[in-house]
């Protein structure tokens, strides 16, 4: 242990350092600290050292051990005639047949097979004159033909629409860029984003965040992070790995199985409007309310931070316990936020195909918070609203049944209605009916939190009779 | 993890790296599994601030398997496996370098500096630390054990390290750099002993 000024101030800075909690600025005083102290650049790696390894030794275990195994085995190529092929074509009298040319680089004299390997691993193109985005082209066969769809917002000067490339890696650092593969399965990028292409049907995003919109042929597409396996059942779904510590789940239609990467238990299995963070040691918790502004791949975990949106969080009062989830699968439901989403054929929930129709020209625009249907007949919840401006803030109720005490006491009702067409669980049938919502509102003039209650004050009587409403709808607009 | 260990070392046999050559996926399986321990090691202790150490050793073990046929039987399979994963190391260090403004966010320029200098030095004791720090572990007694599995094993924040533990943030902070402080002078006393230093 040393006592000087400096070493003392290194101690701190790197025990923030370490905890990811270092600021920017912290990280340069630490640099200063490097260059004035050449003797605290040595300490520091052997700490950084000391600290990788301890997390290694730590973690190291036979089942971690197994599923790196298996990880590497899932990663070479499937068909054994051709990885032996792959394999044989790398003994002497084979050539090397690479798909791009090669630049040349320094090859290691000690091992010359490797020679082209390394060029291709080593070879990082980037476009326009700054790194917009960058891809890795590899000899090796794990390379994926894959077609661009759209490119956005400074993605790339140089890809086009319909154009087929080969990727291996893709680092997308600015943008936006829409790809599909060769099972049909579309993803969406948005930037910062980094994955890698192990296959047609299996992508590992190493950070950032996808949306994968999967087909009929896409069935079982595996989209795998540090902390989740997320298997396909023909659906649309999300995953986002920004945050190193944990990966977020979330199905905006149909299925997907979750595992932790090799395990063969599953950890849950998630439906439309469903989602749940994952982190080490399959800890799960529900992800409450997510925000996406209608863009495909455009969706937030995060309270957005757009100074435009009225709301910007939905929670409810029915937090729970990752054993009370797999008893209550409904409790790993979302409130999906769509900022300006209200228009005619907007979906009303977030785990249902219901969609508002006949919306009235004073809802236009607003700010919709789908629910979910799940809730429709709930008597104990209650749902809070963050408001981060002065609003018109609406709930659309069904007229079928006496609407709570709540809403007749803090909203008043504008006599308006928007119609909801109720589609079968299924999503592909007809509308099979509709539903008359009444339109309440209240001015909220000062910004907060705002409670709404449960669609029933209590449980009916005859519940054997009662055709209960469908669940209430939440919009908001600015006051002018 | 000297890279210029020799094969005498190796308990496999000839004929498993012959089978693996010809593409057989048992023989394979039974290489990785049997080295990947000490390459996951060395790629953690090396890899540069913000890499995935074992998607780096991942991709070592698919280069490695793709070249296959250009490893000489006979010769140590561990040194030329930490060759290539130099190598990815390199393409690493590289990316994150030319991503925008990396160093001013995530680490100082001069300890990836020194990160990249030993990751070149062909033989930096690693195998020796890891024994020795297992060893400084194991004479750890039951409360520090509990701090380390809960930061290191059990990934939890440093909240809940401090509500478990009924301490406030700052304290856990402390506590964690003085046993992180004991293990490294516990391993360079064990690093001098084995030098024929005094401990």
């Amino acid at each position: 242990m040393t006592s000087a000024p400096d070493e003392l101030r290194f101690d701190e800075l790197w025990t923030d350092f370490l905890e990811g909690e270092l600021p920017p600025e912290g990280i340069a005083e630490l640099e200063r600290l490097f260059e004035d102290r050449p003797s605290l650049q040595v300490r520091g790696a052997d700490l950084l050292q000391t600290h990788r390894l301890l997390g290694f030794l730590l973690q190291d275990d036979k089942q971690s051990g197994d599923a790196f195994v298996g990880s590497v085995m899932k990663a070479i190529p499937q068909s054994d005639a051709a990885f032996t092929e792959s394999v044989l074509q790398s003994l002497p009298g084979h050539s090397l047949q690479s798909p791009v040319p090669l630049a040349s680089a320094d090859a290691n004299p000690t091992m010359p097979g490797l020679r082209g390997y390394a060029i291709a691993t080593m070879l990082l193109v980037s476009l326009g004159c700054f790194l917009t985005m960058a891809w890795l082209h590899s000899g090796s066969r794990t390379g994926l033909m894959v077609e661009v769809v759209q490119v956005a917002n400074g993605a790339s000067a140089e890809w086009v629409p319909g154009e087929q490339i080969l990727l291996d890696e893709l680092a997308l650092v600015r943008g936006n860029v829409q790809l599909r593969l060769p099972s049909d399965v579309v993803l969406d990028l948005h930037a910062p984003v980094e994955l890698r292409f192990i296959n047609a049907m299996n992508v590992h995003v190493r950070s950032g965040k996808i949306t994968a919109d999967v087909g009929e042929r896409g069935k079982g597409f595996v989209i795998e992070t540090t902390q989740a396996r997320v298997v396909d059942l023909g659906t649309r779904f999300g995953v986002d790995a920004s945050n190193a510590a944990h990966t977020d789940v979330v199905v905006f239609k149909g299925q997907v199985e979750l595992f932790e990467p090799g395990i063969k238990e599953r950890v849950a299995l998630l439906n439309q409007g469903e989602g749940v963070r994952i982190e080490k040691h399959r800890r799960t918790s529900r992800i409450v309310s997510i925000t996406s502004s209608g863009v495909p791949g455009s969706w937030s975990v995060q309270e957005t931070g757009d100074q435009r949106a009225v709301i910007t969080a939905v929670r409810d009062s029915m937090s729970a316990s990752d054993e009370e989830a797999k008893k209550w699968p409904s409790l790993r439901n979302f409130y999906r936020i769509a900022p300006g989403g209200l228009h005619d054929g907007a979906l009303a929930f977030a785990d249902e195909s219901d969609h508002w129709t006949s919306v009235p020209t004073s809802l236009r625009g607003a700010d919709l918070v789908q629910t979910f249907a799940a809730d429709g007949f709930n008597w104990w919840m209650q749902l809070t609203l963050s408001i981060q401006q002065p609003c018109e803030l609406f709930v659309m109720v069904d007229r079928r049944n006496d609407v709570p005490s709540w809403l007749k006491e803090d909203f008043a009702d504008t006599g308006e209605t928007i119609v909801l067409n109720c589609v079968p669980r299924n999503q592909r049938g007809p509308i099979n009916r509709q539903l008359e919502y009444g339109v309440w509102k209240r001015i909220i003039a000062h910004p907060g939190e705002v409670k709404l209650g449960a669609p029933y004050g209590e449980p009916p009587s005859d519940r054997k009779s009662f055709q209960p409403n469908r669940m209430y709808g939440v919009a908001a607009r600015p006051l002018p | 993890m000297s890279n210029s260990e020799s094969r005498t070392d190796d308990p496999i046999p000839a004929e498993t790296y012959h089978r693996a050559q010809a593409g057989e996926r048992d023989a394979i399986e039974m290489l990785v599994q049997h080295h990947q321990r000490q390459v996951r090691a060395w790629v953690a202790a090396h890899c540069p601030v913000g890499c995935d150490a074992d998607d780096i050793a991942q991709r070592t073990f698919l280069a490695a398997i793709t070249r296959l046929g250009d490893f000489q039987v006979g010769t140590c399979f561990l040194a030329w496996l930490l060759t290539i994963a130099r190598y990815q190391l390199m393409t690493e260090s590289t990316r994150l370098r030319r991503l925008a403004d990396y160093h001013s966010r995530h680490a100082p320029g001069l300890l990836a500096r020194e990160m990249e200098r030993r990751m070149h030095q062909p033989d930096d004791g690693l195998s020796d630390r890891l024994v020795y720090l297992q060893d400084c572990l194991s004479s750890l007694g039951e409360s520090p054990r509990q701090f380390l599995h809960w930061r290191y094993d059990e990934e939890l924040p440093l909240e809940e390290i401090a509500s478990r533990a009924g301490r406030t943030i700052p304290a856990i902070k402390k506590q964690l750099w003085l046993l992180r402080q004991k293990l490294q002078q516990c391993i360079e006393a064990k690093v001098s002993a084995a030098q024929g230093g005094t401990a």
